[in-house]
């Protein structure tokens, strides 16, 4: 729990890579067993009912291994000036770019492709995959689990604050599998904010992707994700965070790309007094079909959560929402919240949504909402009168919804959240 | 060859007959014959069931082919807890004459005390607990009669119906409900007795509720109740099912089925309290079509039983139909309420409201499920759905799975959920008035449910409320 091994920050060669350890090796035996005797989800699995995986053509990515990772390069110390305090890169499984910089307040900050952690003491990584592999039971899961190949593991240690963003991105060249695994971990008393950007115009990717986040105590993290990949790609994005006592997330997903994505975030809140605010924004046009689950687990009084996804749909595109909000026994003074709104903009959109409660305890403050809708015929005509045309008055209409969920964010993430959703508005199809 | 009677009848069933000195219900009823169906269920008892009821071949072909399916089809993976029905130990079938023969030292200490708490009139108290001696709603039921026959209204059971009205039945029946929709509507399809089946013309308006209760003997308690509402053309029926008194059963499944069909202009309403005894499981299947300009409401209330799964649904299907659905239920002690509502918009400019309030006591699990589907290529389309649960200790859960499946972009769909304990702040104040905790309680929770209340008619108000009462002191099982 204190301190990890630091990694010399010098310049001049990343950490000697080595082998993969006997826990993993054995891990993803394991995954690689159990994967082989189970069978693709369908729409008789509740969890699948929404989503039909048929036409994907999935079992034809399971068949290649995954990009193997290549040699991953030397750290390289950031400006000052630089808006990142550290980026990790990652074109397909390679990882392209290592920074971080080099000031007083990011001394301990552990910074590294996931594959080349493996010669360092206390990272907690045997136990962060043991736990995923323990709830890993769909065909998807354990094929990550089997496959993995690359990704990021940040640390950063007891009572460090960053003040500028950490950035990994993960950039989609070629067309195959890619399965990525990312582990962040803020020990107790630390600030950070982290941005995660996939992109690419790789065509026909499948993107198998895990995320673990885990706040320490009184630990506060501001975790922001881009989803924009090219229209033919399929996108599986399983994240858990688990909040400790007093520990602060605030989560934020954009889903602005690619044909099918899945995403899924579990969100434990771990200790009395933890917090966690999810937000997310989706805008499905075209053919594409977004299924976000999310789901916020009490276990213990006094912690607080909430819940705010928005979407828009469009042309022939489906969206499904479903969110838990999930009260264990003990967990009194519990405060949770969840809203999802949906926008339907014209065509034959569908939207589902499912907002769901269990709740066990009975001293809480507890409720959801739903809506669903168009535009308010009145708002675009008040815009008109003011001699916007009409797609004009519609798009200014949809970027001041999606406002709510991007308004939080740091500045630079904000811009970039605004353009990705211009963009989709204007996309053909 | 195994014969579907009771070991000790040996003559087949049409030529066993019991006296009628020895029928001491005083009901008029068509074949007094003691007739019961072994336990278990095969093809064999369904014919058995169809040939004692004197069926015509199409319903006893519909019966055959609904068992069929109940046999195909999977248990519900979701829902209350079923694991312990166990449908070969039931009898399907028993004639009503010999199913409450029961002396009223037998009736359980605490239905008859509750039957006292309520206000239960004295002679309805025996028949409620199949003692049943004599009982007046004959004469009350007869003057209902002539004067809904002088309006054509038909109100009888679906046996009579059969034979009176075979078109009538053959339009409508199991066109709401096919017997393929789920497992336990296969099951009813196949074993059905008795229910009401009404039918009410253009343009008439029958004022006064219809009950069950009027018509009753233990038939219309019957576990496999089959019901069917037919309001033509701008026509208004309310019918009340079931009542507050708790039902004493010894038979633990209840399966019954509702299909209402409401045409153009109609109006309907149909109201349930049910307060089945704990150790019954009561699943049932309930839809009702809307045409153009109707309306249906459901008002649903569950206080009893062990197992409920429950959930009315309305069809929307032509333009301007209205369903309302409001639900109550109340789950103490090992109870498990599994309610909602569902309204499918399948024309446009409809519109669906859908209340739920559920109150969860002593480890009791109330859980609201729904559907709110709204087809492609509609227009204005408006629905709101809210649910409201109140958790009345900690070792209580309530569960709230909605479903939204919108289609069409013209619509505005609204749902919000609530769960709360009673407040502190409001407990205070009622307390800091004199009042002691158990009745201030009381109150809040009378309090919390009256918006729904209000919908029912006065006797069964009063009625629900004084045994809110009685579940909040627990003595009610």
């Amino acid at each position: 729990m204190s301190g990890t091994t630091a990694v010399a920050q010098d310049a001049g060669r990343g950490p000697v890579p080595a082998p993969e350890p006997d826990w993993l090796r054995n891990l993803r035996d394991l995954a690689s067993s159990r994967l082989d005797a189970t069978a693709w989800p369908t729409r008789a699995d509740e969890e699948w009912r929404r989503t039909d995986l048929g036409p994907y053509g999935l079992p034809s990515f399971l068949a290649e291994s995954g990009l193997a990772a290549q040699p991953t390069p030397a750290q390289r110390t950031l400006e000052s000036g630089d808006p990142w305090a550290g980026s990790l890169r990652y074109r397909d499984a390679t990882c392209t770019d290592r920074g971080l910089r080099a000031d007083a307040g990011l001394a301990g900050v552990l910074l590294l492709p996931l594959e080349a952690s493996w010669g360092l003491a206390n990272t907690g990584l045997e136990a962060v995959f043991a736990r995923g592999m323990e709830s890993a039971r769909d065909k998807l899961s354990l094929w990550h689990y089997r496959s993995w190949s690359h990704g990021a593991n940040l640390i950063v240690p007891a009572g460090a604050e960053l003040t500028d963003p950490i950035v990994v991105d993960l950039y989609l060249g070629a067309p195959g599998a890619s399965l990525p695994h990312l582990a962040v971990r803020l020990e107790p008393g630390s600030r950070a904010i982290v941005v995660v950007r996939v992109r690419g115009e790789a065509v026909g990717a499948a993107l198998n992707g895990r995320v673990d986040l885990d706040v320490g105590e009184a630990a506060s993290l501001r975790y922001v994700e881009m989803h924009e990949l090219d229209a033919a790609s399929l996108v599986f994005w399983n994240a858990r965070a688990t909040v400790a006592r007093d520990g602060r997330l605030e989560h934020t997903s954009a889903v602005l790309g690619s044909l099918l994505h899945r995403g899924e975030l579990d969100c434990l809140l771990a200790g009395p007094g933890a917090e966690a605010m999810l937000r997310g924004l989706y805008f499905a046009t075209g053919r594409q079909h977004v299924d976000l689950r999310t789901a916020q687990r009490h276990l213990f009084p006094r912690a607080s959560s909430q819940a705010l996804f928005k979407g828009a749909a469009r042309d022939e595109a489906s969206t499904v929402f479903q969110g838990l909000i999930d009260v264990a026994e003990h967990a009194s003074k519990t405060d949770a919240y969840l809203a999802n709104r949906n926008l339907l903009l014209g065509g034959t959109p569908r939207a589902d949504s499912i907002p769901s409660l269990s709740i066990r305890n009975d001293d809480l403050r507890c409720s959801h909402g739903s809506t669903t809708g168009k535009i308010a015929p009145e708002e675009r005509f008040y815009l008109m009168s003011r001699g916007l045309p009409r797609a004009e008055a519609q798009a200014m209409i949809v970027e001041g919804y999606f406002e709510e969920v991007i308004a939080h964010l740091p500045e630079g993430i904000a811009a970039e959240l605004r353009e990705g959703v211009l963009r989709r508005l204007v996309a053909k199809g | 060859m195994p014969s579907a009677r009771t070991a000790d009848a040996a003559p087949a069933p049409a030529e066993v007959s019991v006296g009628v000195g020895e029928y001491e219900h005083g009901f008029s009823y068509p074949d007094t014959s003691v007739f019961r169906t072994r336990k278990g269920l095969d093809e064999e008892v369904v014919t058995a069931i169809s040939g004692h009821k004197g069926e015509p071949e199409w319903m006893r072909q519909y019966r055959l082919r609904a068992y069929r399916a109940f046999r195909s089809k999977p248990m519900p993976s979701w829902g209350a807890d079923l694991s312990r029905l166990d449908f070969e130990a039931m009898t399907y079938y028993a004639k009503p004459v010999d199913k409450q023969r029961r002396s009223w030292e037998d009736v359980p200490d605490e239905i008859r005390r509750t039957f006292e708490r309520i206000g239960i009139p004295e002679a309805e108290r025996r028949f409620l607990a199949g003692v049943g001696a004599q009982y007046d709603s004959e004469v009350v039921y007869h003057n209902l009669r002539e004067e809904l026959s002088r309006k054509g209204v038909v109100f009888s059971d679906p046996e009579t119906a059969i034979r009176e009205h075979p078109d009538l039945v053959r339009r409508y029946f199991g066109t709401v409900i096919p017997y393929l929709d789920n497992k336990f509507a296969a099951l009813n399809s196949a074993v059905w007795s008795g229910g009401s089946f009404i039918y009410v013309p253009p343009g008439v308006r029958v004022d006064v509720p219809l009950q069950a209760y009027f018509r009753i003997n233990s038939a219309s308690f019957g576990q496999f109740e089959r019901t069917l509402i037919i309001a033509d053309r701008d026509s208004f029926v309310h019918y009340i099912e079931g009542c507050t008194a708790p039902i004493y059963s010894t038979e633990s499944l209840h399966s019954a089925v509702v299909e209402i069909v409401a045409l153009e202009g109609a109006r309907v309403r149909y109201t349930t309290i049910q307060n089945w005894s704990s150790d019954v499981y009561n699943l049932v299947t309930k839809r009702a079509v809307a045409h153009a300009g109707a309306t249906v409401e459901w008002v649903d209330g569950n206080i009893g039983s062990r197992r409920t799964m429950k959930y009315p649904s309305v069809y929307l299907v032509g333009r301007g139909a209205h369903a309302e659905i409001l639900s109550i239920a109340f789950a103490g002690k090992g109870q498990e309420q599994d309610t909602g509502g569902k309204a499918v918009h399948a024309a446009s400019d409809t519109s669906s409201v859908i209340t739920a309030k559920s109150i969860s006591r002593d480890g009791g699990i109330a859980s609201y499920r729904g559907l709110l589907a709204v087809k492609p290529g509609l227009t204005n389309v408006r629905s709101r759905v809210v649910c409201d649960a109140l958790l009345l200790d900690e070792r209580s859960s309530t569960n709230t799975f909605p479903t939204m499946e919108i289609e069409s972009e013209d619509v505005s769909v609204e749902h919000e959920a609530r769960v709360s304990r009673i407040s502190e702040d409001q407990l205070f104040y009622l307390m800091s008035r004199g009042l002691s905790e158990a009745e201030a309680s009381t109150m809040i929770v009378n309090g919390f449910l009256d918006p729904l209340v209000k919908q029912l008619p006065m006797e069964y108000a009063v009625e629900l409320n004084r045994l809110i009462e009685l579940q909040m002191e627990g003595s009610v099982g």
